[in-house]
């Protein structure tokens, strides 16, 4: 079976600073895999590396199956990427902006096809023909979420995506991740609410600075570290560690 | 749609917001309704003066001799006889209050008023027994604008006229000879000007009428191309703050689309916003400079004229100086983190566009000391500021080796802009080799354990 996903040894140094350190795992189809850990850690930039916008100092990453070292640009065809507290270019209206994405990947009928879907995802109805910058945060996020879904990626790649939120919009954030994933999307999500990948994520890793400390299923781990939340078992397995 | 219209079209609706585009018409439109209002005036103040005359004299002779040099004046000056720009007043005034009043009540703006004595004096002269003749000039509610000085000056000239021929008449009448006798005597000199400029003998012309002709050029190219540059490379860079505060340039970076086409995207649509407002600030700046030209000598009275291909180099340099502005500061604007970061990083670009912006206005770059010509030579917004007197006086080594330069520095520039998208910068910019690791929230508790 094909991964959605596979990282291999990833490293990542900035002079004699190690940001991500010999990271390993993989992500399958229609998993959602939450990499949790404080600020710091080396989450965003693992991201990043996924997504080509950094080149990696050594180690192998594999998405569904197009090696990043061999076609970086391969790799950009089937991915979503959507950065922590990310913007839209705010002079232009919902529909524009999702008319400018999806250019990029389609055109005719399917790009017509493919704004509609961004649009029913994003729920923002007769708004969609606002101007950005009158969108509140919780209307910006799901025009983004709805930017990263509509061209139907094979891995999205979400970072801390309800941060600043509040709890109603938060919910419906996570409620689309949600059916991405029931529809086949992979999904790699990063937080440091542990709570909340807790109850999205089918497994989490745990990544403490830039090196993985542990990876499984979330019950499974909780399990094995006799505790009830994954707060409790990050910071158990820190101390145990 | 391909990515590259895609990008530009993007790039262009960030730029060309209605705001900017309302904000650059005005100022624009200020610009030229400037220069119309000034045409206007300078245009009225070119007309000929209608001029008031009083005479208290009862000798006529000599007064009518000064009505003709006046004449002839009007006749030299704007090819019209004076007869219908001349009022006399016919009545004998009580004192100067009421000739004010007389010219208000006709809106005349000068009048001459020739003295009692003024005929008899000038007729004693050749006898050495006369005083010089007196006529008192009179102004009324006279602009104080900057063509008031030009109205000024014609009456000056007028006056002089007057005082010349009439000084010649003399003379004429004391040699027996009025014709070129009289006028050789007065000035026994004749001077016949020269000038070389740009490799070519320009006859009958001085520097300052030169200088004069090409001051339209010389202000007005190295004035626009620091609006653009500084304008446009304004709005660069601020966009590129922009797109990294809100990570939308992340995002861009992203999607299946080389960044090659990303980064040419951004050029030619920041490339065709900058050209758009450099066309509005043209005209306008073309209206204020040319009404500022009144009375000067144009650039077709001597010769230098621009062909059409004249006006393809200009534009392609300006197109060339545009494209390194901008390769310049989306470089600059690599190692923005945010807007306001990027509003001090515009300084760079202000500054390399205003030192050959105030030296092109000033000074002739070939008669520089040559350290100074190096700097301006390498400063590639000097080129498009003074292509223009450079393609009227045939400096053609300037005109292609700067065109050549342009080319090399905004492909450079280009190179380098693309290198630093496929680059880690673009998103951690620079980073110091000594740096702390990152704090681990764990860290203590590590720590607690040994």
């Amino acid at each position: 079976m094909v991964h959605a996903l596979v990282v291999k040894g990833l490293s990542k140094s900035y002079g004699d600073h190690v940001a991500v350190d010999d990271v390993s795992f993989h992500v399958k189809e229609g998993e959602i895999f939450g990499l949790i850990g404080p600020n710091g850690a080396g989450k965003t930039t693992t991201l990043r590396i996924i997504s080509t916008l950094l080149k990696m100092t050594s180690g192998d990453i594999t998405v569904c199956g197009i090696d990043m070292r061999a076609d970086a640009d391969g790799i950009r065809k089937c991915i979503s990427y959507l950065p922590e507290d990310a913007g839209a270019y705010k002079d232009l209206t919902g529909r524009a902006y999702l008319n400018f994405m999806a250019a990029f990947f389609t055109t005719g009928e399917e790009m017509i096809r493919m704004v509609n879907k961004g649009i029913e995802i994003s729920g923002l109805e007769d708004r969609i023909d606002s101007k950005i910058s009158t969108y509140s945060k919780g209307m910006m996020r799901r025009l983004l979420i709805a930017r990263a879904i509509m061209p139907d990626p094979k891995l999205a790649i979400l970072d801390e995506i309800t941060s600043g939120l509040d709890v109603v919009n938060a919910f419906e954030i996570k409620d689309i991740v949600k059916e991405i994933a029931k529809s086949g999307v992979s999904v790699l999500l990063s937080s440091h609410n542990m709570f909340e990948v807790d109850q999205l994520c089918d497994r989490i890793g745990m990544i403490d600075g830039g090196k993985l400390i542990m990876e499984g299923a979330p019950s499974d781990l909780k399990r094995e570290y006799n505790v009830d939340t994954v707060e409790e078992l990050f910071i158990k397995a820190t101390v145990k560690k | 749609m391909s990515h590259l219209w895609n990008l530009i079209r993007k790039e262009l609706k960030e730029l060309m917001t209605p705001a900017s585009v309302i904000s650059i018409i005005v100022v624009a439109a200020v610009f030229a309704s400037m220069g119309t209002m000034i045409s206007s005036e300078a245009d009225r103040v070119m007309e000929p003066p209608t001029i008031g005359i009083l005479n208290m004299s009862d000798d006529n002779e000599n007064i009518a001799c000064a009505i003709g040099y006046i004449d002839d004046f009007y006749i030299r000056t704007y090819g019209v006889p004076s007869g219908n720009y001349l009022i006399h007043m016919n009545v004998v005034p009580e004192d100067r209050y009421a000739i004010i009043a007389w010219m208000q009540e006709r809106n005349i703006t000068v009048l001459f008023a020739f003295d009692a004595d003024y005929s008899d004096n000038i007729s004693q002269i050749a006898d050495g027994t006369g005083s010089r003749g007196l006529i008192t000039v009179y102004y009324s509610e006279v602009s104080t604008g900057v063509f008031g000085t030009v109205s000024t000056s014609i009456i000056n000239m007028m006056i002089s006229h007057i005082n010349m021929r009439t000084s010649e008449a003399i003379i004429g009448d004391l040699i027996g000879n009025g014709g070129d006798g009289a006028s050789n005597i007065r000035s026994p000199i004749q001077v016949s000007n020269n000038t070389v400029f740009g490799g070519t003998m320009h006859e009958g012309l001085t520097p300052s009428d030169i200088s004069s002709a090409l001051q339209t050029q010389s202000f007005l190219m190295p004035i626009l191309i620091m609006i653009i540059i500084t304008m446009i490379g304004g709005m660069i860079i601020s966009s590129m703050g922009n797109e990294k505060e809100n990570k939308t340039l992340e995002t861009l970076l992203t999607m299946p689309v080389a960044r090659t086409t990303i980064v040419t995207g951004k050029l030619l649509g920041s490339t065709i916003a900058g050209l758009a407002f450099g066309l509005a600030y043209l005209v306008g700046m073309y209206f204020y400079m040319d009404s500022m030209n009144v009375g000067n000598m144009s650039t077709d009275n001597i010769g230098l004229t621009l062909a059409l291909t004249d006006w393809g180099i200009i534009a392609m340099m300006i197109f060339l100086a545009i494209l390194c502005a901008l390769g310049m500061c989306m470089i600059l604007g690599a190692f923005v983190k945010n807007y306001k970061a990027a509003q001090t990083l515009t300084l760079p670009i202000t500054v390399l566009a205003m030192v050959p912006m105030f030296v092109i206005m000033f000074a002739d770059f070939n008669t520089l000391p040559g350290v100074l010509q190096g700097i301006l030579f390498a400063i590639p917004f000097t080129h498009p500021m003074m292509v223009m007197n450079n393609l009227m006086l045939g400096n053609t080594f300037l005109i292609w080796t700067g065109l050549g330069y342009l080319m090399i520095f905004s492909l450079l520039t280009i190179y380098l802009t693309v290198r630093i998208y496929n680059s880690d910068i673009l998103l951690t910019g620079l980073i110091r080799k000594k740096r702390s690791p990152p704090k681990s929230l764990f860290g203590r508790s590590r720590d607690r354990t040994k």
